[in-house]
């Protein structure tokens, strides 16, 4: 047996061994029926003063989208689905909801989970508190939790009075805001104290710096003037500005579901169903604007904390970035 | 005697390695299915961005709405069937049959709720149901015993003359 003979034994070994791993291509998935859609990204948060934000995904993903560019940076990808997300820029790190994990907390450079908050099933919307102090969540079961970042997310317990609302928004004053059953309740953390309980038109969407509240009913926008302690307009998107295949865009009746809204110091941003964002006037509700471009149903807006900026996202993974005025 | 087995060897080796050759080139052929029965738990149909549009599945999942995953009716609310989907991913209707009471049933849904509900219960009675939002609503019902219709505008319900 000489060397040549040899090699021509270990190279027809070695074809014979890579070709058993060949030929056995799966035609089918393992892959659990989801009803996912992959494309869709459920929330977006800014990351950064303007142009740049983070965004998350049915699918599990996590990524950061720059004004100008394509494609996504991915930073993480979960096992799991996501349905809401916030940034902490002062800790850098991403807190978000998710089906299976309860609420999970990343590194937003690395994307590593550094910490997980059990919660009972699931919930649909996370958010820090304007200073960054607190994390607030109401669950599908309408629980709400709140957490205390700087005592090692010590969960704060609630009057019983409030178990019927679900806490949506936490202000610079310390102010707690609730919402449910046609009422905003607002609560003083520090001094266990509620300091409102309001008849209102709707689900609270965003307060302003004076306590002006935003509220949603279907395809209904309300602004409730606190000060004056009445709603002070009610707005519709007048139409559903649908883009003809040709490029034109023909205005139909449908006045459709709004899905996010926004104030900045003057004006009203309203997203919904049909695709546009809508521009109003925050002193008597005139439509001012319509901001269009997005091509499925806007899922999600947020401002800049600047207000100059507004990004939008929607169901079919489309991101716009529009500087206002 | 040794280089005669390592001959042998060597000669089934290539044998061997013929053999797995002419079935990976075998195997890239498409599969011919058109004679066979297809057994399976669940089929997706995808369209060209990958989004999922048609589910035939048993049990289907729990469906998502705006953004987030919603229970279909508790511990007991499984269904099997077909499920449709619209472009965004949104379900938009189904023809099921339930796991628990045994109804089988067929939903027409708007992108913000159930507008059309075709229902046969195992007993026998049958519903069409018909909704527009501000409490629009018009039932067509049918049992062994009577049968009833009833129209629902703005929230009142709207008599109708019965029984001429």
């Amino acid at each position: 047996m000489n060397n040549t003979n040899q090699n021509v034994i270990y190279i027809v070994l070695f074809v014979t061994l890579s070709l058993f791993g060949c030929g056995h291509e799966d035609q089918t998935s393992s892959n659990q029926l989801t009803t996912i859609n992959p494309l869709a990204y459920t929330d977006v948060a800014y990351s950064s003063s303007r142009d740049s934000v983070i965004v998350s995904t049915y699918s599990g993903r996590i990524a950061q989208r720059i004004k100008g560019q394509k494609e996504e940076n991915l930073i993480a990808q979960l096992a799991d689905e996501i349905y809401s997300l916030d940034y902490s820029e002062e800790r850098d790190e991403i807190f978000a909801a998710t089906l299976k994990s309860g609420i999970l907390i990343l590194n937003a450079k690395t994307g590593t989970i550094i910490k997980r908050l059990e919660i009972e099933k699931w919930s649909t919307s996370i958010s820090l508190s304007d200073d960054e102090n607190y994390l607030i969540c109401t669950n599908v079961s309408g629980k709400n939790y709140i957490w205390n970042i700087n005592k090692n997310y010590q969960l704060i317990e609630l009057p019983s009075s409030l178990s019927n609302y679900y806490v949506k928004i936490m202000d610079n004053s310390g102010s707690i805001y609730f919402s449910g059953g046609g009422k905003v309740v607002s609560w003083n953390l520090e001094r266990n104290l509620i300091e409102k309980e309001i008849s209102v038109p709707g689900k609270l969407e965003d307060v302003d710096s004076m306590g002006n509240l935003l509220l949603i009913s279907h395809n209904e926008l309300s602004m409730f003037n606190v000060k004056n302690d009445s709603v002070d307009f009610i707005i519709k998107h007048p139409n559903w500005p649908y883009i003809l295949a040709s490029g034109d865009t023909a205005y139909i009746p449908p006045q459709m579901k709004i899905t996010a809204s926004r104030f900045t110091n003057n004006k009203i941003y309203s997203a919904g169903l049909d695709r546009s964002i809508r521009v109003w006037d925050k002193h008597n509700g005139i439509l001012l604007n319509d901001l269009l471009g997005h091509k499925a149903t806007i899922g999600s807006i947020e401002i800049s904390s600047d207000k100059k900026q507004l990004v939008s996202v929607d169901l079919k993974g489309g991101i716009k970035f529009w500087n206002l005025e | 005697m040794k280089n005669l087995f390592f001959r042998v060897v060597l000669g089934l080796n290539f044998i061997i390695t013929l053999v797995l050759c002419l079935a990976l080139i075998n195997n890239t052929k498409q599969a011919d299915l058109t004679n066979s029965v297809l057994k399976v738990r669940g089929l997706v149909v995808v369209d060209s961005l990958g989004v999922e549009r048609v589910i035939i599945g048993s049990p289907l999942p729990d469906p998502t709405f705006h953004g987030y995953r919603f229970p279909r009716g508790g511990e007991e609310g499984g269904i099997s069937g077909i499920l449709l989907f619209d472009s965004e991913g949104q379900e938009r209707s189904g023809y099921v049959t339930d796991d628990y009471y045994g109804n089988v049933f067929l939903t027409l849904d708007s992108k913000t709720q159930q507008s059309a509900l075709f229902i046969a219960n195992p007993e026998g009675p049958s519903a069409l149901q018909l909704w527009g939002r501000n409490g629009n609503k018009i039932s067509f019902l049918t049992s062994d015993d009577d049968i009833e219709v009833l129209t629902i505008k703005n929230g009142k319900i709207v008599k109708l003359i019965t029984d001429e």
